[in-house]
């Protein structure tokens, strides 16, 4: 095969048994790879009902189709299961250098089922794969292990994705990181990988991919390249980073602070910023596999009480805003310390400051006292504080056991009305943005397929457009009316903002499904690569001929299949809903005071939202003209007999 | 006018897109095994560092061959003759950097070629880590980037002017 | 007067700094305080915000005083006027995660 390697690796755990799979025809060109075929592969061998954390579960990695070539940006794997923190389809997303190796190994997916009856790791060599014991590894934290590892097979440079303590401790939003740093981390993928007592996957490979057209995708790929540095943010962000965002959030009243009662936090946005962390800590650029953009850096902490920080980061939602403007805390280094050890014990940044922050509003509040947080002053800010429960957490002590719950559970748990500032939808905390300020990216957390996420569909085209007529024009054509598009002058406007997050969804399956960072597309900046760009390089990849229309009609099937996935565990219009923060208090400060998600608006949009998908207006589920059209039939068939699809249309 | 890699390891970022198109220019596919360029990455301590065949001067590779298939070609890239090389592996023996491998499948030797004096690694370093310049010149990338890091911060506020010039300058 | 300038993203490249206090006479709008950054950092300044009619370039804004201000408003940068204390950000507003 051309593209992909053609091979679907399959591990029984509970027998510790290993098949290799040819990697079918229809599946890959259907689904084309990465987060498109876990999907598939989650929703066909995954019963609805199941204890994400029980053996029943089957834990993906994905690598994308174009991973481990020179499509510029390209390296990105996807890891799938029922997450634990949502139940519901989960995802998580990481860069780095593990999906190449996998795929320069033969692989395009590795299935994990059952659960080994002793903790084991998967060494993946070529075509030697073997599952060898682990229980030496179980206890240490992402970079022992990594170490160890490479040094039991004896190559420094093997890829290793593992888990550190927290998935062992099945904390709610325990993470897998690969490359040291790199993170697959949200809705708990780590935990499943705990559950399943596999400590870590690692990955060598000597084999080479191949692509069909070679010229045409050498041409395709440096065109591609020449974009995204020609595109107006290049510079900006290969120097500065997301930390850049910082203070851009910050200005236009965007920047989650103090679980969101605020956007801006002035008090500490100079010490919080891109700039100061460049100066103060930042020793080089860092880049991710074949990427022109090398947006991440090496950093240094060397002075104070956290001297001793390095690794590759930080982001601005690993770290930076979430332990600090989202707990009112304005020390950076104390920012970088928790981010250091999120890596370290294997956990997603955002839940982990998302949570501690609810926390200290129960505090602020008066909900709860040192009584119940064992003596820890949970004040906003307190960056002390903030660390030494990073760690608790991993480990489930004391405090630490509720915020390795996530901040639904936690609210149920504390209850007291703290629900009415739990910041989360579906289970799932959003990142750090204040998205009262945006509509439409409101609405995309709201609808997001694996719980709240900005990832999914946020459209940064709200704020980031071309001049009005251009991005008219390009979404006029795309989501059938020109009153939508024009909505998209302003981050304040609701019309048509719907549609364009549901054409964005289908978009960004596609993408996901490439192994594509989303920085260099659509989804950062219209002037960056779009689904044609897309769609060229994986026709030459492959030796098909897939258009802008045919990548959609991928994505479209993505991101339909992970929609049933939901609505097979219960989900419908109920739960496409914001937090109640983001309804009922408006924002108090800067540009955007006074706004809130206007709730009757709110329904005018899921009704365009769902009308725009083809779903049901009432459900929010896939009618079965929409699955019959995208070759779901039996997907249909089968909601039907659960009594959960919509009636047809002449049946009403 | 002869020209020679300059090598700046404290700009890769570890991206290795050297490698993928190296291979695919060489070979037409993309695996790191086939890549002549290799970047030695020491994770936990930030560091990348592109090794590849620096074309010695005084070649050990050409020295050590015992039966003279090593050679300087014409864009002044030493070069292994393959209907010559009996496959001893005393080049790879005697290289400081590890620059030639050995490939069992095919029997040959790989080896950086500059690529008919137009290498494709440095053209598309997105740092310019990896440089192709003038012979004699290697020195000016450094100088340049020196006053900016140290003369520019003596002009209040400048710095962060200059790091980003430090990148405009190289693209 | 003085007006407190906070620049970032692309507009912290280019001046080096993240904010500064600008002189101005009095009554003067934001088309002057554009004019004199021009002179102050180069014309990469005026080219990076304005296109050459003078209107906002796609993808940039400015921050009068916590009123957004982007393209699609079509507002003439002669049309605000500038008082003492007033505070001007220049920004593409950038977001994402």
């Amino acid at each position: 095969m051309y593209g992909w390697m053609g091979t679907i690796l399959k591990v029984d755990l509970t027998r510790e048994k290993i098949f290799k799979e040819p990697l079918d025809r229809d599946l890959a060109a259907n689904f084309l790879g990465g987060r498109g075929i876990n999907s598939k592969i989650l929703y066909d061998e995954v019963k609805p009902g199941i204890d994400p954390l029980s053996p029943d579960n089957v834990l993906i990695f994905g690598a994308g189709l174009l991973s481990g070539t020179i499509a510029p940006s390209c390296g990105r794997l996807t890891i799938t299961a029922k997450s634990p923190l949502t139940g519901i389809h989960g995802d998580a997303n990481s860069g780095g250098h593990f999906a190449p190796e996998m795929k320069f190994a033969g692989y395009d997916h590795i299935v994990f089922y059952g659960k080994a009856e002793r903790p084991v790791y998967l060494w993946v060599d070529d075509d030697d794969i073997q599952l060898r014991d682990a229980h030496q590894l179980w206890g240490g934290d992402t970079w022992e292990t990594t170490k160890a590892i490479c040094k039991e097979v004896g190559d420094p440079e093997v890829q290793v994705a593992c888990i550190g303590p927290a998935g062992e401790s099945l904390v709610k939003f325990a993470c897998v990181i690969n490359s040291l740093t790199r993170a697959n981390g949200r809705t708990g993928m780590g935990a499943v990988m705990g559950s399943k007592n596999l400590k870590a996957v690692a990955v060598r490979g000597t084999k080479a991919i191949e692509v069909a057209r070679p010229d045409e995708f050498e041409r395709a790929c440096y065109e591609a390249l020449d974009k995204i540095k020609a595109a107006p943010f290049y510079k900006v962000i290969s120097v500065l980073g997301t930390p850049l965002l910082i203070r851009t959030t910050n200005a236009t009243g965007r920047l989650i602070t103090m679980n969101g009662q605020r956007g801006e936090f002035e008090e500490g946005v100079e010490n919080l910023a891109g700039e100061a962390f460049l100066e103060k800590y930042v020793v080089k650029s860092k880049g991710c596999f074949g990427c022109p953009t090398h947006c991440s850096h090496f950093y240094a902490v060397e002075e104070g009480p956290y001297a001793g920080t390095r690794e590759e980061g930080a982001e601005f939602d690993g770290g930076i805003a979430s332990f600090g403007s989202r707990c009112g805390n304005s020390d950076l280094a104390a920012c970088l310390r928790a981010n250091h050890l999120c890596n370290r014990l294997g956990m997603d940044t955002i839940c982990c400051g998302g949570t501690i922050a609810f926390l200290m509003e129960c505090w602020q509040r008066g909900v709860i006292t040192e009584k119940d947080t064992g003596g820890i002053a949970l004040e906003w800010g307190n960056a002390d504080a903030i660390v030494e429960l990073v760690e608790m957490t991993a480990f489930r002590k004391g405090l630490g056991g509720i915020v390795a719950e996530g901040t639904a559970r936690a609210a149920k748990r504390i209850g007291k009305g703290s629900e009415r500032w739990a910041i989360t939808i579906k289970g799932m905390t959003p990142n750090n943005g204040d998205y009262r300020a945006t509509k439409g990216g409101a609405f995309a957390q709201c609808v997001s397929t694996r719980g709240s996420d900005h990832l999914r569909a946020s459209p940064l085209v709200e704020y980031m457009r071309l001049t009005p007529e251009k991005t008219e024009m390009i979404f006029a054509e795309r989501i059938g009316t020109t009153e939508g598009a024009r909505a998209l002058h302003s981050p304040r406007a609701y019309d048509g903002k719907a549609s364009v997050v549901a054409w964005l969804e289908n978009l960004l399956a596609a993408e996901d499904a490439l192994g594509i960072c989303k920085f260099n597309t659509w989804w950062w900046s219209l002037d960056m690569l779009g689904p044609v760009d897309l769609a060229k390089m994986a026709s030459a990849a492959t030796g098909t001929h897939i258009d802008e229309k045919g990548l959609m009609k991928i994505g479209e099937r993505i991101y339909n299949i992970e929609r049933c996935f939901l609505v097979r565990e219960g989900i419908t219009r109920k739960d496409d809903y914001p937090p109640r923060r983001w309804v009922e208090e408006p924002s108090p400060t800067g540009p955007a005071k006074g706004e809130l998600i206007d709730p009757k608006r709110f329904e005018q949009m899921l009704d365009e939202y769902y009308a725009f998908h083809g779903w049901d207006k009432n459900t929010g589920v896939p009618t079965r003209e929409k699955l019959e059209e995208l070759g779901l039939k039996y997907i249909a068939n089968e909601l039907e007999k659960m009594g959960r699809l919509p009636p047809r249309a002449e049946e009403k | 006018m002869e020209k020679v890699f300059s090598i700046d390891p404290s700009l890769c970022t570890g991206c290795r897109y050297c490698e993928m198109v190296c291979s695919f220019t060489k070979e037409r596919k993309f695996g790191p095994m086939l890549s002549r360029v290799k970047i030695i990455k020491i994770e936990e301590e930030g560091i990348d560092i592109p090794m590849l065949c620096m074309h010695c001067e005084d070649a050990p590779c050409k020295v050590a061959c015992p039966v003279r298939a090593i050679s300087r070609n014409d864009v002044g890239a030493i070069v292994i003759n393959p209907d010559i090389c009996i496959g001893c592996r005393a080049c790879i023996i005697v290289c400081p950097f590890g620059a030639i491998k050995f490939d069992t499948k095919r029997g040959t030797l790989l080896k950086c070629d500059l690529c008919d004096g137009d290498p494709m690694c440095a053209k598309y370093c997105p740092t310019r880590a990896i440089n192709f310049v003038v012979a004699g010149r290697e020195d000016l990338i450094k100088r340049r980037i020196y006053v900016g890091k140290m003369v520019a911060p003596m002009i209040k506020g400048r710095k962060m002017v200059a790091v980003a010039e430090k990148w405009i300058e190289r693209r | 007067m003085k007006v407190n300038v906070e620049y970032l993203a692309n507009f912290r490249l280019i001046t080096g700094k993240n904010r500064e206090k600008i002189t101005l006479n009095k009554g003067c709008s934001l088309d002057e305080l554009v004019k004199k950054l021009n002179t102050m950092y180069g014309r990469e300044f005026c080219r990076t915000l304005l296109d050459h009619e003078g209107n906002l370039k796609p993808y940039m804004m400015l921050i009068v005083n916590n009123r957004e201000i982007y393209p699609s408003m079509q507002i003439k940068l002669t049309e605000i006027k500038l008082r003492d204390g007033d505070s001007v950000a220049f920004l593409p507003p950038l977001s994402g995660g």
